[in-house]
């Protein structure tokens, strides 16, 4: 077992757990931690596994920097809609699942 | 061996940290473990010879969504704290 | 939240554990070699570092797309703002409310300031030889922002500034501009004559640096505050 694919199945752990932690919760900003590490751990899956038994690979790692930027311009953007939500309606889940 | 070692033990502080931040009753404490597994992944780009992820991530991903984060659950606080009164 | 939902959950991602775990587990070795084709292609792409290459070069494309992407959700976030002048006041008021405002921060952000620039500086042109680049430098001068801000000085309020909105634009108009500029002597789009390429490169994530730097911190500025108007 090299170190990549010990860090691609981490990578595998970050997404199974985050996708279950965006179901079970109903907060938006908690489904938003929970879609952030799900996108770590693709990013880990990604780099991990190209470079298994490989040379390091510039590739997906180039592609990996784009999506941490995609990434953190997302959940700015949807930080900023949860905020004019919450002044709006006071609540911090969607209404059809308001059950917390 | 050594280095594996190190890996794993990496690789268990990663998911513990993330776990937290998942599962934390208290959202500051999840906003406060997201940035330390920011700084862990860090960490491991930089295991997987990726030196320019690790700096893309540390400052964006673990220090500016941190930030973000942090500055969200301070205004969730603030409000709810002045709707109380 | 109720049992079921908890227990739908747990199955769902022990499920889409195992799913992943074992896609990762039996995948197949590729065919092709990326990272030699790519150290066969670096003498020509205009830098040495192969990130770098990768990112304005051979995949230029995506990275154009990219800025795009930080653009729109930059826009989008300014869009949502308040647009009444007293709630421009009031984020003023809010943000002197909860500034830090020791003596450590204060004189620390004015030492800071020529520091994080040159550090900024130096890794975009870094860039082109060792690891750092355009998103590295624009990452440091949004935290100089973000500094700033938390420390109470008015910063990226994109009030009437003419210039906050220059820099926001000039990263993805510049990159596009280089983008197209190519069709006009019948080569492809983003295809560089290899002599130019490397200045080109150094020039487009100059600008780069500058509008992801002001992109970031928009997205950090444009937080809603609690009295916005109500949608």
């Amino acid at each position: 077992m090299s170190t990549e694919l010990v860090y691609a199945l981490v990578g595998v752990i970050l997404v199974a757990a985050a996708f279950g932690a965006f179901m079970a919760h109903t907060h938006l900003l908690r489904r938003l931690l929970a879609f952030n590490i799900m996108g770590t751990g693709c990013f880990l899956i990604l780099v991990g596994l190209a470079q298994h038994e490989r040379a390091p690979d510039p590739v997906p790692q180039a592609l990996v920097l784009t999506g941490i930027v995609v990434a953190v311009a997302s959940t700015a953007l949807a930080l900023i809609l949860f905020r004019r939500w919450f002044a709006a309606t006071g609540r911090t889940a969607l209404p059809e699942e308001d059950d917390e | 061996m050594l280095t594996l070692l190190f890996d794993l033990l990496l690789g268990l502080g990663l998911v513990v940290a993330a776990l937290g931040a998942l599962w934390s009753r208290d959202l500051f404490r999840a906003v406060v473990l997201f940035i330390v597994f920011g700084l862990l992944v860090a960490l491991a780009w930089i295991r997987l010879q990726a030196p320019d992820v690790a700096l893309a991530e540390a400052a964006i991903g673990a220090g500016l969504t941190g930030a973000l984060l942090l500055d969200a659950v301070g205004h969730l606080r603030r409000t709810s704290r002045t709707e109380d009164e | 939240m109720n049992r079921a939902r908890v227990l739908a959950s747990v199955a769902l991602s022990v499920g889409l554990a195992v799913m992943l775990g074992g896609a990762v587990l039996t995948r197949t070795v590729p065919p092709f070699d990326l990272a030699g084709d790519l150290a066969e292609g670096i003498p020509r792409s205009g830098v040495t570092h192969p990130i770098t290459a990768v990112l304005l070069q051979f995949r230029s494309y995506d990275t154009l797309l990219e800025i795009a992407v930080l653009l729109v959700a930059v826009v989008v976030a300014l869009a949502l703002r308040d647009p009444r002048p007293a709630a421009a006041a009031a984020h003023d008021e809010v943000r002197a409310n909860t500034a830090i405002t020791t003596p450590v921060l204060a004189s620390l952000t004015s030492l800071l300031l020529p520091l994080m620039i040159m550090t900024a500086v130096y890794l975009l042109w870094a860039g082109a030889f060792q690891p750092g680049g355009a998103f590295q430098a624009g990452a440091v001068l949004a935290a100089l922002g973000v500094l700033w801000r938390v420390a109470g000085r008015r910063i990226a309020s994109f009030a009437a500034n003419r210039w906050q909105h220059v820099g926001l634009l000039a990263g993805f108009t510049g990159f596009l501009a280089a983008a197209t500029a190519p069709l006009l002597f019948g080569r492809p789009l983003l295809a560089w004559p290899s002599s130019y390429a490397g200045a080109i490169i150094v020039a487009i994530e100059a600008v780069l640096t500058v509008s992801i730097g002001i992109s970031l911190l928009g997205l950090f500025a444009s937080a809603p505050e609690p009295g916005d108007e109500r949608v």
